[in-house]
């Protein structure tokens, strides 16, 4: 069938030149040259043709057309001369499919578990080889450590962690309890881990899969203060964009050039380092061909419309945050997952705000020295147990408020700052001697200005000393407590005064038959009717 | 400019979904099925509430209007609308599992505080299976439930009030949160992420007090919100003076109301 549309073009191969491609400029001389060669197709159909347009004919025209003869500035083309979108194909068939193995970088670290055991006499340090692919890696761990993880490449984001974690458990379990084994043909033993099988590898996963998730989601979170804020200049022109989202934008806009959302990726730096490095190696980043120059890389990117990254490559993998999600599905998995388990959403409603669990608790610095305890309630029982300083009790002993308070934990850091005590306002010559005194002075010493002293009166004393002290936010009003938590000791007590009348009621009842002791007691409370 | 997609291109905009028209199928970046990025220049807002017609219409001249009568918002473009600069801040990304047959679902829970530092807050949650949806999902409520912020002087009534009025306090599951007035130049004495949620309110100085596991920083951030919301409902002495009720919106607009409706029911 192609040669039927051969033939009748034959002849006029010696009108070649006036058959010439529409956009001009091409020299005589390259024009000799393609005569020459087999490629006649390139020159003989002209793009609006409606041999183009045939459906069957997109592959063939496909891999004859020289696109390289063609010189066209980038920027004089025109969508409407360049009617690509008929003979385009479907852009899955254009998209690359095979890559280079994804590299990894990993020192085994049973490796060095197992040296670790074996020659802890020996002062050198065991040579660790640094396993650059995963072939390579489960090679080694055959061979050195008899040991097969099924499925380890859904580990690949993690393998570090994963490996190390296993070296730990290795150390205190026997790899044959656990494991199943197998023979090989050559005579070794060599054990499996399966997750299937092995509750262990499976709560392994579960566990640095579950670090790692958290690890690279505060990653996240730096750079979404930090980087995501930094200029950056556009893969593809020369504009620089002021933060990622509206870099991201712009390349949405201008070169439909889409990877994502910046909120689902992580390390992007890396990532956009590696797309411009693909680029700067003239290589086409979604089917992956490598091209002669810069402008016919450009053009061909326009034409195919291979604005975009080849969604099989493994390589990106370790850049979307899906995949830290859930490791061993791919990303197509739990896209198609979505739809139905939208379905079966049935906890839509779960805005709780008990999810966001984390330590709140900020270091105390003590009132005397120079002591750091990790809460605030430790800081307090430090000082009580060293100093016999209660803060809680000095403030309802002295009966101070809230400002009062405040005002004292100042005055106290201020005159500690300056080696004085706040007592008697002796003055010391290094910390450890203010300390000391302290420790002697006893809580009789210790006590806060009096009542009418014109230290409270003094603004600056309600000023923090220390930034976001944590002892001022350690106590409370008692006068002014919340009316919830009043309503709720009141409530109590009216139910504990009703069941010791009710208790006292059935005991008279029983003691005596007769009823006139029990109108006087259900007259004496009101309440309980 | 030539690399952009051409708008006719066939199967749609973008150039996405050609083909195939499934999903986020067939000619996809990475992730681009949660971009359907509609062109940033957001297609016009079609309102759909009655509220939502007269704030586009620029019948309600104010947030204070809607305030005043206690009229639930249901679409964030109203606040859009009266609040430009708003500026958002995620406060925490959160994996959250859950057990199916199919082994187990991580989702991601995003927290996000909105306010413009000037008096307004507000604070949303939403989980979802990307993270950039769970963020947006959570600037959306958090926008529909932004609340005034009253503040006050701690002593003298000089200047911009810089405090709360009075002392103020929010539970939230097992976290109570207080809010003490502070004297101008104390700064806002909290822990690092309530500290943050405050400046968004414009509070400028603040001690704060908190009971409880305020380890649930959730608790303790939804708690502080509840204490600033109370500031408005906390009844001071200079309140007291007697107001003259007037109009609502609803009956205030109900022709031009009644327009739009018999427009629309025109088909």
């Amino acid at each position: 069938m192609n040669r039927s549309h051969s033939r009748p073009r034959q002849p006029a191969v010696a009108s070649l030149p006036a058959a010439a491609p529409p956009a001009g400029s091409v020299k005589a001389d390259s024009q000799m040259f393609k005569l020459q060669t087999s490629n006649m197709f390139a020159v003989h159909v002209g793009k609006g043709s409606r041999a183009r347009k045939n459906d069957d004919l997109k592959e063939f025209f496909e891999t004859r057309d020289d696109d390289d003869g063609e010189e066209e500035t980038f920027d004089a083309i025109d969508d409407d001369d360049l009617d690509v979108s008929d003979y385009e194909s479907e852009d899955d068939a254009d998209e690359a499919t095979s890559f280079p193995p994804m590299p990894i970088l990993i020192r085994c670290p049973l490796c060095l578990a197992h040296h670790e055991k074996e020659e802890a006499e020996s002062a050198e340090t065991p040579a660790r080889p640094l396993i650059t692919s995963a072939t390579e890696l489960t090679k080694h761990l055959r061979d050195a450590h008899k040991l097969v993880f099924k499925n380890l490449n859904h580990m690949v984001l993690l393998l570090q962690r994963y490996l190390e974690a296993w070296a730990e458990k290795l150390s205190t379990v026997s790899v044959a309890d656990i494991a199943s084994k197998t023979s090989e043909e050559d005579g070794t033993v060599v054990y499996h881990i399966d997750a299937a099988s092995c509750p262990m590898d499976r709560a392994v996963r579960e566990l640095v899969q579950k670090a790692n998730l958290e690890a690279i989601l505060l990653v996240q979170e730096s750079e979404r203060r930090r980087e995501a804020l930094e200029p950056r200049k556009c893969l593809f022109c020369k504009h620089t964009c002021d933060n990622r989202s509206s870099l991201f934008r712009h390349g949405y806009r201008e070169h439909n050039f889409n990877i994502g959302l910046p909120d689902n990726l992580v390390n992007v730096n890396e990532f956009l380092h590696i797309l411009e490095s693909k680029l700067a190696s003239l290589q086409c980043l979604y089917c992956e061909k490598t091209f002669t120059s810069a402008a016919v890389l450009r053009k061909h990117m326009r034409k195919k419309k291979h604005f975009k990254i080849s969604s099989h490559n493994r390589l990106y993998d370790r850049f979307y945050i899906v995949n830290y999600a859930e490791p061993g599905k791919s990303w197509e998995a739990i896209d198609n997952e979505k739809t139905d388990s939208d379905a079966e959403e049935a906890d839509r409603k779960d805005d709780s705000w008990n999810d966001w669990d984390e330590k709140a608790d900020m270091p105390a610095k003590s009132l005397f020295d120079l002591h750091v305890s990790p809460s605030v309630e430790e800081c307090l029982e430090y000082m009580k147990r060293e100093y016999s300083f209660d803060l809680l009790k000095v403030k309802t002993d002295s009966a101070l408020d809230f400002y009062r308070t405040v005002a004292l934990v100042n005055i106290v850091r201020r005159s500690t700052a300056q080696n004085s005590c706040f007592a008697c306002a002796g003055q010391f010559d290094c910390a450890t001697d203010l300390a000391a005194h302290i420790k002697q002075s006893g809580t009789d010493h210790l006590q806060p200005p009096a009542n009418d002293s014109s230290v409270w009166q003094d603004k600056d004393n309600l000023k923090p000393v220390i930034e976001n002290d944590p002892l001022l936010m350690a106590f409370d009003d008692d006068v002014d407590d919340d009316e919830g938590a009043d309503e709720e000791s009141s409530r109590k007590r009216l139910e504990d005064f009703k069941r010791t009348l009710r208790k006292k009621l059935d005991q008279l009842n029983l003691e005596s038959p007769t009823s006139e002791v029990a109108p006087d007691a259900s007259a004496a409370d009101p309440s309980l009717a | 400019m030539a690399d952009s997609a051409p708008a006719d291109s066939r199967g749609g905009r973008g150039g996405f979904g050609r083909g195939r028209g499934t999903r986020g199928r067939g000619g996809r970046g990475r992730g681009g099925r949660g971009r359907g990025r509609r062109d940033e220049g957001e297609q016009a807002w079609v309102p759909v509430t009655k509220l939502g017609r007269l704030v586009k219409d620029g019948k309600i001249k104010s947030i204070q209007q809607v305030y005043l009568f206690s009229l639930p918002i249901k679409e964030y473009q109203i606040i859009d609308v009266f609040l430009p600069k708003l500026k958002d801040e995620v406060m925490k990304i959160t994996p959250v599992q859950k057990q199916t047959r199919a082994g187990q679902r991580t989702r991601f829970k995003a927290f996000v505080a909105i306010g413009d530092s000037d008096g307004h807050v507000g604070l949303g949650v939403k989980c979802a299976k990307e993270v950039a949806t769970a963020i947006r999902g959570a600037i959306i409520l958090a926008k529909l439930s932004v609340i005034p912020v009253r503040r006050g002087y701690w002593g003298s009534v000089l200047g911009e009030p810089h405090t709360v009025p009075v002392k103020v306090t929010g539970k939230c599951g097992s976290v109570v949160c207080r809010l003490v007035p502070a004297p101008r130049g104390t700064g806002i004495v909290a822990a690092p992420t309530p500290k943050k949620f405050l400046a968004l309110a414009g509070i400028v100085d603040c001690y704060t007090t908190s009971r409880g596991s305020t380890k649930t920083l959730g608790n303790f951030v939804k708690a502080a919100f509840i204490a600033i919301a109370n500031t408005y409902s906390f009844l001071t002495p200079d309140l007291w003076a007697e107001t003259v009720l007037t109009k609502d919106p609803y009956q205030e607009f109900t022709d031009f109301l009644a327009k739009e409706a018999a427009k629309k029911s025109k088909y």
